[in-house]
């Protein structure tokens, strides 16, 4: 009786670190918002316990730098990566798998200007100043995109960070300033900016997938398991954000914004569907960007899409 | 033939340094993915020039550090000169020049922005605040450590308080005054490119920033290379100034 009950101890020691769950470590880009809040609120829901995964997250100022965490092997995965770096990294033969869309279209996007602004509507903007953030991000496209949409002739000029070209706009120094969802919003709740130009009305980036899930090559062959569960439960954390009411409590203390602040930002600038990880869309004018910003030398072969975009549903 | 041994010595390691790099790439040891190749740095470099205007980028970031250097040399020493001058004021006013120096200035960009507007001016200003305390620091200690003695020649010489500064005080504290220069230029650059960098302006930050971005590393660190080769630059003007005004004196 004693050499079983021995027996059950060691192969509880042994089988100990096989029942725990496995870690994947993620790099997301631009703590605090709520498309790249995936990992974090579907961990702290226990979203991916459930699937034997425990997440260690670190958070990094946005796609160029998970992309670096991503191909030196750093991270195993890392969310809201540009596209085109993505496709652009890719193109220069960089190791890099696309597993998933993160977000398509622009609806988080906005631009505003201060309240007490001569500028009330896009019409006015001929001539003036438009911050973008850098060349070749997706505030960048999108703002060529409302200027070819509108026929309005003003001049894009890049302004770096959200705080950066808040301050840029607040103090005159440009006409129009850009901001993501949730940045500003407090601001626009309280009438000290207005918005002129929305990334949700720009017809042409509502068809483009503008930022991806990604992973280094070798990372996917060694741990294809584990992220196709990554992905499930990055699926199910998505459904359960936008129908449980734990969600937005779960994002007010992790972001630290308004529980009124963060139910707008959901509802008003993340409609579910631009979530949607299962599709890449509007490739060929990613690719053409690419090439316009040079992040491409030239679009990307058909074989080279099936190499790098390894979206499984 | 022997003066030019030690530098040429050094310039070696550095390429020796390079191809090891570009070896241990090619073996795989490095990843070429993280790192590129030393001679696809090199190669990117006419693309640059061409595509970036890199030349004209080169000169932004060389002349905003100038610049900054310059207001620092003329501000930092008169400053250093008035508060080794009056003690109390000294003692007053060193230790915060000490805090000035420790202190991270370029994460106060916003503010200077929004004094002195998108240009040029904002990242002058921030590299000159950031390069002012060396200057200043240094500048006090060069005085405050001449020996006596000097002092006490020029007296015996019946020296005019101008020909004792200019022939005794002057040169001795050259030395300390050129450490807090070489000082300053080191903060004025690393400010001038970080703020480049942070609000998208300007010269060889900008082009780091938007190239990392396109996942273009060659020219990534080419650029990289290049705000080097300003520093170097910086560095042998100071050492030709020092020489120069050394010979003077």
């Amino acid at each position: 009786m004693k050499r079983i009950s021995w027996a059950a101890v060691l192969l509880a020691v042994v089988m100990a670190p096989l029942a725990q769950a496995e870690t994947l470590k993620i790099a997301v880009g631009q703590r605090g918002n709520w498309d790249t809040a995936i990992p974090e609120l579907g961990q702290r829901a226990g979203i991916f316990k459930k699937y034997d995964l425990d997440l260690d997250i670190l958070y990094t100022s946005g796609g160029g730098e998970t992309q670096q965490a991503v191909l030196s092997r750093s991270v195993d995965i890392g969310t809201a990566a540009g596209s085109l770096g993505a496709l652009g990294a890719a193109s220069k033969g960089a190791p890099i798998r696309i597993i998933s869309a993160e977000m398509t279209g622009a609806p988080e996007l906005y631009w505003y200007v201060p309240a007490n602004s001569p500028i009330k509507s896009v019409a006015d903007l001929a001539g003036k100043t438009v911050g973008y953030s850098t060349t070749g991000s997706s505030t960048n496209t999108v703002i060529m995109m409302a200027r070819a949409q509108y026929k309005v002739d003003f001049n894009p000029i890049a302004t770096g960070g959200l705080p950066a070209t808040f301050t840029q706009a607040m103090s005159g120094q440009i006409d129009v300033g850009w901001a993501s969802a949730p940045f500003g919003v407090d601001a626009l709740n309280d009438g000290k900016i207005r918005v002129i130009i929305r990334g949700r009305d720009i017809d042409a980036a509502r068809n483009q997938t503008v930022r991806v899930n990604i992973v280094h090559a070798g990372v996917l062959a060694a741990k294809r398991p584990a992220i196709e569960r990554f992905m499930q439960a990055y699926r199910e954390t998505l459904e359960w954000m936008y129908s449980s009411p734990d969600a937005i409590p779960s994002f007010v203390a992790f972001s630290g914004i308004s529980k009124e602040t963060a139910t707008k930002v959901r509802d008003e600038y993340f409609p579910k569907s631009t979530l949607m990880p299962d599709q890449m869309v509007g490739l060929d004018s990613l690719m053409q960007d690419g090439v316009t910003f040079k992040f491409l030398a030239a679009p990307l072969t058909e074989a080279q899409v099936k190499d790098v975009i390894q979206i499984k549903k | 033939m022997s003066r030019l041994l030690p530098p040429a010595f050094g310039v070696l390691c550095i390429v020796a340094l390079l191809c090891l790099l570009q070896l241990a790439i090619q073996a795989g040891i490095v990843d070429v993915y993280i790192v590129p190749l030393p001679t696809d740095m090199l190669a990117s470099l006419p693309r640059l020039v061409e595509e970036e205007h890199v030349i004209r980028r080169f000169g932004v970031t060389f002349g905003e550090t100038l610049s900054a250097g310059l207001l620092a040399l003329v501000v930092g020493v008169a400053l250093g000169m008035a508060l080794q001058h009056w003690p109390r004021m000294r003692r007053a006013f060193e230790p915060w020049f000490a805090l000035l120096a420790a202190a991270p200035l370029v994460m106060a960009y916003p503010l200077f922005l929004v004094l002195f507007g998108r240009s040029s001016l904002t990242i002058i200003v921030i590299a000159f605040a950031s390069a002012l305390a060396p200057v200043v620091l240094k500048t006090i200690e060069g005085f405050a450590t001449i020996r006596p003695v000097l002092i006490d020649v020029g007296h015996s010489l019946r020296m005019t308080r101008a020909q004792e500064f200019r022939l005794i005080l002057l040169p001795a504290a050259l030395p300390e005054i050129f450490v807090g220069l070489r000082l300053a230029l080191i903060f004025a650059l690393i400010n001038v490119v970080g703020v480049e960098f942070l609000i998208n302006l300007g010269g060889l930050g900008q082009l780091i920033s938007e190239l990392s971005e396109r996942y273009d590393l060659p020219g990534t660190w080419a650029s990289i290379g290049l705000v080097v080769i300003v520093s170097i630059l910086f560095f042998l003007l100071l050492d030709g100034g020092e020489r120069w005004l050394r010979k003077r004196h």
